[in-house]
């Protein structure tokens, strides 16, 4: 991040004190620019879900021993560069044990049930979803909802329920799930803007213009409200609310003017191979997270009952059937292949996070990422013990190395209630949350 | 419409399916493993004339259901014997379910008594008929969401008819919520997030820009790209010549008048060697069929070549000279671009070889997947295109003239700055007029007309005027939804003609009314039912029915839009390639679009005797006589092995997994899809006391899936499910006919339908669902009616359901006869108001 680069690091000025207190605010840590001080003061903290679909062959997943000394699994192998930001979770269950579509549809929301029939679209609200209320008012873009699939197509959805529980994992509200952007180019759109230009007068001119058209629309919508009743007025509250969000964005926007955007040539769509089009993806939120126009990011390395194949590691099956492998040994064996081949990529992205400095660190340090999936063994759905990381650095607030087993199957909404505390947005419940997860103390050591 | 009362059902014209997912989770999970003794009743045994009297359907639940279903054990929820049978229509959600089951031919359960066809039949027909009556007598036609936002394929269409623009904007935009079963244009659950709006805004600009033929910011530069597997040996596409080999031909809207550059890149393989460098290819561009510029590829490579099969990754010793790298790698294609100047509009710009024969020698190798092309023996084959770019505009002159979409948009032109204003009015009036689908009102005009003023201020001219006005139009609430406002009294009412117009244009265009639907709506016609009936033939009349029943109705109900996903592993089917899946989908389009056209009886989609095909499918097909890539239609040599959808490979393949046959997914399609019979999901609850212990490795799916049936809690559904995909097994995973299975085993196609009766093979299945007439156009109904209306069915639909399917039924079920039918029937003309209750 140049434009931090001439401002005193945080570590700097500890060094000199010699102290652990918190130290109050001086004037030199601010940045050279002057309106980032925020970023300067303390690097933001930053959340991220990465999500794989159809469980994991847990027999290659799960480490022996717990603790600090636990041993790497053969699917966590690829990760062991990153052991020291790493927390293994085994031993809690999903709070929404139901097929494929619980898996992804309670991965953040911590919801216990979903809906009754096709239209009944209901979760809960997703802790990403909460994050971004929050840092809405600190970053242009509050959250990012991005995914490796297209939208849904009928068909191949959890039978009689919304395609919707299968292909996102964020919900604004129980009732509105997100669409996940697969497009590279929509992506680079909602970060940098649709100017068609990257001159600063021309994104000025076009945000004015937007600024514009919405205010206008807005006018349209309080009488169209005026004339239904409230129990029409939903769908119309969700325009609004968007309205306001991308008025909000340009507000932001014109207040960190100054704010230098990392030079980006504008994907033109989304590319046909999958290695290609997962480059561009990562790379567009590893540039959100370092220009901090946004703090919040699901991803979806794949939908939830995803069938791709992966020819290109050797595995020509389809990712769903393979993932119903009735146990037999040799079928696991070659899905952890795909378990395997997703922490690889995954650990290709840790890698430029950690390569990416942010304040006195890298982007890695100040970032808690949640990785995994909402069911454990897939022949059966099973929803017990689901395979969990936390990676990064947690912005200090996260002691890697270890692997912590829970003996009583806390609910995952659980754990989404401690990430909260960690990211200082503390809720008192989430979804079917009973309490907190213990994510400090070292269990069975 | 209400004068009309149906006339008392002809029980030999009715099956009953449920819509009801609740009521099919039960019907298929409670029920099963019916022998064939206990089939339904055939229509030959039933009686004639009035239905029973309430006491012989008293009597007959009495005898059959109340065992089970009665207060005290409420098996499946039911309690039967606290409801009067003699007036279901005060507990019509329950008797539908009971309706539905017993039409299955599920009930009673295998092993306990079961009443003879006719007592079946007649007690069917009491209960029907009864409720049917009364909901003539005064019926619910449910309720649509009052919000209906456009889905993207009704946006871009409406973008298509109040510009003229053929553009295709729906990857720009973020997709629509959908389920299994369901279509992606149900009121209830399209949602207006963040992500809609700022799609909305960014299209919206992109759309008018292009429309008003502003000159672009800058130049921009589009690449078309053609998928990897797509084979390129054939003449592609009708709009390149005869003769000619490869490539792609595109239609591309040119913004303004000026110069291009259309730059063609050639495909390479794995080590990034150009393919078909060996020997000398022309190479075309044209524009709108003219031959712009002809190229010479390959035969130039100079110097030591790499090993000869390329061996090696470029170490010392395997690759070749420098020069003869350079060549390899960029040399060859580099230069194929044209520049020219060309004038704005919708131009087909076209790039291909000049065909010259050549043959594969030797076995032919499977195609590869992936992102590379991994086959190296290509020095000598064809040469390829990769991809083609489009860059552009250089030295923009000005706005093209005569482009469609100016004409479209342009109803008048300022001669003078004083002319500016009101021509912007009437121009912006108009367009408002069809995207806002009433009547307009000042204010209307004036929020657009202010829009103006700061288009032509800031960018300087009435272009620009109109385009930001266009613009702010496209985001504007009474355009991108639907509001159905409903009057809180009475609790049902007939629609206005405005909201006819927009319903009627949505259901068989995906699109808004045009400028003479919307006149007969305004001067209060479209209510009168002759011109609504002459509206609405006169709108299947128009392409763009047939277009959107196809592409956007078809395509849901029988997951064509999957086809692109279908994934085949290339060892064991090393026949197929993506021109193959292309021409899959084709074929289906193709083919439901003839019976649309020519009016053809839905039944026809099942025992049509014709397809269509080009050389590529003809030869997967077993089909001779067909050379060339152009689909033509053919009759079927052997209707025991094709003919009809149920043979198609667009639904074979979206049915199977890549290295294997799925009769699951086969079975839960055609129940879902042809039987009306929903499936319910695999129960939810993992019974954790099931150790995970190894399974064993069976050979066959037939041994597999038995094994899985040994499960009680899968037995119950996939004792239904299996047996009916089993009809399907002489198709491969990819649609080919064949009689020895994956397992090396000969095929068993014998299968067996929900109510037992056993069936063999395609014909059998074939001639199973054709003795029962009425079902599949039930079926049908039942999927083009939800569509229409753009909700959920819910039970309270059924009587209209069945009445439509009696009245097609004189009419030999004709696509008309069901259209006509939905239109007329009181669910679509009507609407409940929000505060009846159901």
């Amino acid at each position: 991040m140049t434009f931090l680069g001439k401002s005193l690091s945080r570590r700097t000025v500890l060094r000199g004190v010699g102290a652990t207190v918190a130290l109050p605010l001086l004037d030199a840590m601010v940045p050279a620019l002057g309106m980032r001080a925020r970023a300067a003061v303390k690097p933001a903290h930053r959340f991220q879900a990465f999500y794989v679909p159809n469980g994991m062959a847990m027999e290659h997943w799960s480490p022996k021993g717990e603790g600090t000394g636990f041993e790497i699994s053969p699917i966590l192998e690829p990760l062991a560069p990153y052991r020291d930001q790493m927390l293994v979770l085994s031993g809690i269950k999903a709070s929404w044990n139901y097929i494929h579509a619980g898996a992804s549809g309670s991965f953040l929301t911590g919801a216990t049930r979903g809906g009754e029939n096709e239209v009944d679209v209901v979760a809960d609200v997703s802790m990403d979803q909460l994050l971004a209320r929050r840092f809405a008012t600190e970053t242009q873009v509050a959250s990012l909802e991005l995914s490796m699939d297209g939208p849904a197509n009928a068909g191949a959805c959890t039978g009689n329920l919304s395609c919707a529980y299968t292909h996102t994992i964020s919900w604004r509200s129980p009732k509105q799930p997100l669409p996940m952007e697969w497009n590279p180019r929509a992506v680079f759109e909602k970060l940098l803007g649709d100017s068609g230009s990257t001159e600063r007068s021309a994104r000025e001119a076009r945000l004015r213009e937007q600024k514009s058209i919405l205010d206008s629309v807005s006018e349209k919508l309080a009488s169209l409200k005026r004339d239904l009743g409230p129990r029409d007025q939903v769908r119309l509250d969700e325009y609004t609310d968007a309205i306001r969000d991308i008025e909000r964005r340009i507000q932001k926007a014109e207040e960190q003017r100054d704010l230098k955007l990392p030079e980006m040539e504008q994907p033109q769509g989304v590319p046909a191979a999958f290695e290609d089009h997962l480059a561009l993806m990562l790379d567009l939120q590893v540039l959100a997270f370092q220009s901090d126009l946004t703090r919040v990011v699901t991803f979806m390395l794949g939908k939830e009952q995803s069938a791709r194949p992966y020819p290109q590691i050797g595995v020509p099956e389809a990712h769903h059937p393979l993932s119903h492998h009735n146990n037999i040994p040799e079928l696991v064996a070659q899905m952890s292949k795909i378990n395997r081949y997703h922490t690889q990529l995954f650990s290709q992205y840790l890698a430029k996070l950690r390569a990416t400095p942010d304040g006195d660190g890298s982007l890695l340090d100040h970032m808690t990422i949640l990785y995994g999936s909402g069911i454990s063994n897939s022949t059966r759905h099973s929803g017990e013990n689901l395979p969990l990381l936390l990676v990064g650095g947690g912005a200090g607030r996260l002691k890697g190395g270890r692997h912590l087993v829970y003996p009583d199957q806390p609910s995952m909404a659980n754990l989404l209630v401690t990430l909260m505390d960690k990211l200082d947005v503390p809720v008192e419940r989430l979804g079917g949350s009973t309490g907190e997860l213990p994510l400090d103390t070292l269990s069975g050591v | 419409m209400r004068s009309s009362r149906p006339e008392l059902p002809q029980a030999s014209k009715r099956r009953a399916n449920a819509t009801n997912t609740s009521v099919m989770a039960v019907v298929l999970g409670a029920v099963l493993a019916v022998s064939s003794s206990a089939q339904i009743p055939s229509q030959q045994t039933q009686p004639s004339g009035a239905p029973t009297s309430p006491s012989d359907t008293q009597a007959f639940l009495v005898q059959y259901c109340v065992s089970c279903h009665n207060q005290k054990l409420q098996i499946a929820g039911l309690a039967l014997d606290t409801l009067s049978s003699s007036s279901p229509s005060a507990n019509a959600e329950i008797w539908e379910r009971v309706i539905a089951r017993l039409r299955a031919g599920s009930m009673p359960p295998l092993g306990l008594p079961r009443p003879d066809a006719v007592a079946y039949q007649t007690v069917v027909d009491s209960l029907e008929g009864e409720i049917d009556r009364a909901w003539a007598a005064s019926p619910d036609p449910g309720r649509v969401s009052t919000v209906h936002r456009l889905n993207r394929t009704e946006y871009n269409n409406a973008i298509r008819d109040l510009f003229a623009l053929d553009l295709d904007v729906k990857s720009l935009l973020p997709g629509d919520e959908t389920a299994d079963g369901s279509f992606d244009n149900f009121a209830e659950v399209l949602s207006i997030s963040t992500a809609h709006l700022e799609r909305y805004l960014s299209v919206a600009r992109q759309v008018t820009r292009l429309a008003v033929g502003l000159v672009p910011v800058r130049p921009s530069l589009e690449q078309r790209k053609i998928r990897l597997h797509v084979l390129q040996n054939d003449r592609q596409s009708d709009d390149l010549p005869i003769g000619s080999r490869g490539g792609l031909a595109f239609r591309y809207n040119f913004p303004v008048d000026g110069e291009y550059v259309i730059k063609v890149r050639l495909q390479r393989q794995y080590q990034e060697y150009l393919k078909g460098m060996g020997w000398p290819q022309q190479l075309d561009v044209r524009l709108d069929g003219e031959l712009l510029k002809r190229f010479v590829v390959g035969g130039k490579a100079q110097g030591r070549p790499a090993a000869a099969s390329y061996a090696g990754d470029g170490q010392p010793g395997f690759a070749g000279d420098l020069k003869w790298e350079e060549y390899m790698q960029t040399g060859g294609d580099a230069g194929l671009e044209v520049r020219v100047p060309v004038e704005a509009g919708p131009r087909v710009v076209g790039v291909s070889f000049v065909r010259e024969m050549w043959e594969p020698e030797g076995l032919p190798q499977p195609l590869q997947r992936g992102r590379v092309i991994t086959n190296d023996q290509v020095y000598m084959g064809y040469a390829n295109v990769d991809s083609v770019q489009i860059g552009g505009p250089y030295d923009a002159s000005a706005p093209g003239k005569a482009t469609p979409s100016r004409r479209a948009i342009f109803v008048c032109q300022p001669r003078t700055v004083a002319e500016e204003r009101p021509c912007a009015a009437k121009i912006l009036t108009r367009l408002a007029h069809l995207a806002y689908r009433r009547p307009v009102n000042p204010a209307d005009v004036e929020i657009l007309l202010d829009f103006f003023d700061r288009g032509r201020q800031d960018g300087g001219s009435f272009d620009n005027g109109v385009q930001f006005a266009l613009e702010r139009l496209l985001v504007d609430p009474d355009f991108l939804l639907r509001v159905h406002r409903t009057p809180t009294a009475p609790a049902t009412y007939r629609l206005g003609d405005l909201e006819l117009a927009s319903r009627l244009s949505f259901f068989l265009w995906s699109s808004i009314p045009d400028e003479r639907l919307l006149a007969v709506a305004e001067r209060g016609q479209l209510t009168n039912p002759t011109v609504l009936e002459r509206e609405v033939r006169r709108m299947l009349a128009d392409p763009r029915a047939t277009h959107s029943l196809v592409d956007d109705f078809a395509a849901q109900w029988l997951n064509l839009r999957r086809v692109g996903e279908v994934v085949v592993d290339p060892q064991r089917y090393p026949n197929y390639d993506e021109s193959l899946l292309q021409a899959f989908q084709r074929e289906t389009e193709l083919f439901v679009a003839d019976t649309i056209n020519e009016d053809r009886s839905v039944v026809d989609l099942l025992n049509a005797n014709y397809t269509f095909v080009n050389e590529r499918l003809a030869a997967h097909y077993g089909i001779s006589g067909v050379s060339g890539s152009r689909f033509r239609r053919v009759t079927v040599p052997d209707q025991d092995q094709r003919g009809g959808l149920l043979a198609h490979g667009a639904l074979l393949a979206t049915t199977s997994y890549p290295n294997r046959t799925s009769p699951v997914l086969r079975g839960k399609w055609l129940l879902n899809n042809i039987l009306g019979l929903p499936t319910p999901p695999p129960p939810a609850e993992v019974d954790s006391s099931l150790k995970d212990e190894p399974g064993t490795r069976t050979e066959s799916i037939r041994q597999r899936l038995a094994q899985h049936r040994e499960d009680p809690s899968c037995n119950s559904c996939h004792s239904v499910i299996d047996p009916l995909g089993f009809a399907l097994e002489n198709f491969d995973v990819i649609g080919g006919w064949r009689t020895v299975d994956e397992s090396g085993n000969p095929v068993d196609a014998k299968g067996s339908a929900v109510n037992g009766t056993e069936i063999a093979g395609l014909s059998g299945l074939r001639q199973f669902l054709l003795e029962r007439p009425e079902q599949f156009p039930h079926t049908v109904t039942e999927k083009l009616l939800a569509y229409a209306l753009g909700r959920r069915l819910e039970y309270y639909d059924q009587p209209a359901v069945r009445q439509i399917v009696r009245d097609a039924a004189a009419d030999q079920y004709r696509w008309s006869s069901i259209v006509v039918g939905i239109v007329k029937s009181p669910t679509f003309l009507m609407g409940r108001s929000q505060t009846a209750s159901n």
